[in-house]
């Protein structure tokens, strides 16, 4: 088991997809080198990294799409490159970077993938679980960027699948359609999907997903939770707060795990690696000192600073 | 076969040509052009020089939809990041084959007999004397075509690269096998080079069906050619079936493209030493245009 920091990947044989030491090269180069990790069933798992981080290479190898050069994967109990077939009954895909025919109607789109199951999804439920009741009869290129993302996932979810891989669903899309997106994710993990998600945005990362591998250059560099990997960081908060009357930097310099502090506009700051603890320290001196917090704001640091702090640069580098 | 997908796919592909106006014009007008001008200007109104050009306007017809409506489909599907998303379907490349050949016949059997229809309204031909005979060329002739189209979309990577292989071809298969230049004028050396292309016994079969002039047994090595020549190249195609742009073929890959060229070589090699084609298809011309 390769090294990945943090939480185990590896949790138990009743995972949904179970990948072991996955190896991928084109040519000379190593795309995936040794990546590890398991999901279970309705988790919503992410695959967060930098753009040609080796998310992409691994979601496809899992999905069947790609052959692997190395490592074991098992997806439903299937062995993509084996049983392709019988996985891609029980599984719903979404490609990066797809289109339709432009003018393949909406319905005429859901109902033409739902034939190619054997399982499969009535296509009102679709329109209507996907906001595309009133687009049923639209062609595919009168359609919205965020309309024909709707539509790629109902497309993925058309055979009704136990597991599905979203690879990079939100890409390129606007914030609200974005949001959309989000809600959806959700609902499939209320109704116990098991989910797969790559992104190189954090806020999806961690708002969507149970847990995360952090993939860089082919490999997990880290994974956990979001919380777990936020809490693990040695990266400090910060707490910004304005005070009823101003207290000497000094002063906080003495507070608990205050490893810097400052003050501009009237507002101070102060970075910790414990905020919690340092918060109290500052409520006791401004007690003793008869003062007043007007307003506070913290600032946790986030899977960018946990990445930064592992790779030694920005996810979108 | 994965028929449901297939029909159901097939369906699709018909509706969506009759939503795009430069498919209706390529694949339903322009073949009429075709009949106009042929009608017209060469056969200058005689019916049954009209009659006797149905032949070569019914395999251009056909030959187009092969190539363009099939083979080059493909292509801009790929381009266009299309065949990408039936790509996690558990269906694989056959029903996206077999439903563009399945589209591209039906169509095909509706625009051939439109054409019939207006050359009769319009030049006053009689109908065909062997019409299920030409019914079966016609379809055959489609689905080699079709199927060679596939070939060429296998092994080009680009929409221009296929559009300069399928217009080579084309041109190869249009001028040098009457289907054009009527096969009686073509130079001798010609006419030995047109025993190797299919489209020249698609248009003296199609000549000699509408005449009555040979009956579909009498042509039983061309009718095997063109259900091999199918077979081979719908393997081939499946074969190096490519879903995405990004995949690219080496050219040990593309020489399996050879053996979708096979079938018609053989045959041409056959009727140069043994076949007696060449003087039928001139006693054809002959008897219809100088009578």
């Amino acid at each position: 088991m390769p090294a990945a920091r943090g939480f185990p990947l590896v949790m138990s044989n009743a995972a949904v997809i179970q990948v072991t030491d996955l190896r991928k090269n084109y040519g000379s180069l190593e795309a995936v080198r040794g990546i590890s990790f398991e999901i279970q069933q309705g988790e919503v798992f992410g695959l967060l990294g930098p753009n040609g981080a080796g998310k992409t290479t691994t979601v496809e190898i899992l999905e069947g799409l790609r052959a692997r050069d190395g490592g074991t994967v098992r997806v439903c109990g299937f062995d993509p490159e084996v049983e392709s077939r019988q996985l891609k009954e029980r599984l719903g895909m979404q490609l990066q970077e797809t289109a339709l025919p432009e003018k393949i109607t909406v319905e005429e789109a859901l109902e033409l993938f739902a034939s190619f199951y054997g399982r499969r999804l009535k296509t009102q439920v679709l329109l209507d679980r996907f906001g595309l009741e009133e687009k049923r009869r639209s062609h595919y290129d009168m359609l919205s960027g965020g309309q024909r993302q709707r539509l790629a996932l109902a497309l993925a979810l058309v055979n009704d699948p136990e597991v599905v891989i979203f690879d990079e669903p939100t890409a390129g899309l606007d914030p609200q359609t974005r949001r959309e997106i989000y809600g959806l994710v959700a609902r499939l993990r209320e109704q116990r999907r098991t989910v797969l998600l790559t992104t190189h945005y954090i806020e999806e990362a961690e708002q969507l997903c149970d847990r995360v591998a952090i993939v860089d250059h082919g490999k997990v560099i880290a994974a956990g939770t979001p919380r777990q990997l936020v809490q693990r960081s040695q990266q400090s908060s910060r707490i910004e707060f304005v005070l009823r009357a101003p207290v000497e930097l000094s002063r906080l310099r003495e507070l608990e795990f205050a490893d810097e502090v400052g003050m501009a506009d009237g507002r101070h700051m102060i970075r910790s690696r414990h905020a919690p603890r340092t918060l109290m320290a500052l409520m006791r001196l401004l007690l003793a000192e008869d003062n007043e917090l007007v307003e506070v704001h913290v600032e946790r640091p986030s899977l960018e600073d946990v990445f930064i702090e592992l790779s030694g640069r920005r996810l979108r580098d | 076969m994965q028929l449901r997908p297939t029909l159901l796919l097939s369906h699709v592909r018909l509706k969506l040509l009759a939503r795009n106006r430069s498919a209706i014009f390529f694949a339903i007008i322009f073949p009429i052009i075709f009949l106009f001008i042929y009608g017209f200007l060469f056969a200058r109104g005689d019916p049954e020089d009209v009659r006797f050009l149905m032949g070569p306007v019914v395999v251009l017809t056909i030959l187009g939809s092969g190539f363009w409506g099939v083979g080059f489909q493909i292509v801009f599907w790929r381009e266009r990041n299309v065949l990408r998303r039936f790509r996690p379907a558990p269906v694989g490349a056959r029903p996206l084959l077999l439903s563009g050949v399945l589209a591209n016949w039906v169509l095909q059997v509706f625009v051939v007999g439109l054409e019939f229809l207006l050359a009769r309204l319009f030049f006053h031909i009689s109908w065909p004397a062997e019409p299920a005979s030409l019914f079966i060329l016609g379809s055959l002739g489609l689905f080699a075509f079709a199927s060679l189209g596939m070939v060429v979309a296998s092994i080009t990577n680009t929409m221009q690269e296929t559009q300069v292989i399928c217009n080579l071809l084309m041109f190869a298969l249009m001028f040098l096998s009457g289907a054009t230049v009527p096969f009686a004028q073509l130079p001798e050396v010609i006419r030995h080079v047109a025993l190797f292309l299919p489209s020249f016994y698609l248009v003296y079969a199609t000549q000699a069906s509408i005449f009555g002039a040979a009956r579909l047994r009498s042509m039983v090595p061309e009718l095997a050619a063109l259900v091999i020549t199918t077979l081979v190249c719908y393997l081939l195609s499946l074969k190096l079936f490519r879903w995405d742009q990004q995949m690219r073929l080496s050219w040990r890959d593309k020489a399996w493209a050879v053996p979708a060229v096979v079938p018609f070589f053989l045959l041409g090699i056959w009727a140069n030493l043994y076949s007696d084609r060449i003087n039928q298809a001139l006693a054809l011309y002959r008897s219809v245009i100088r009578r």
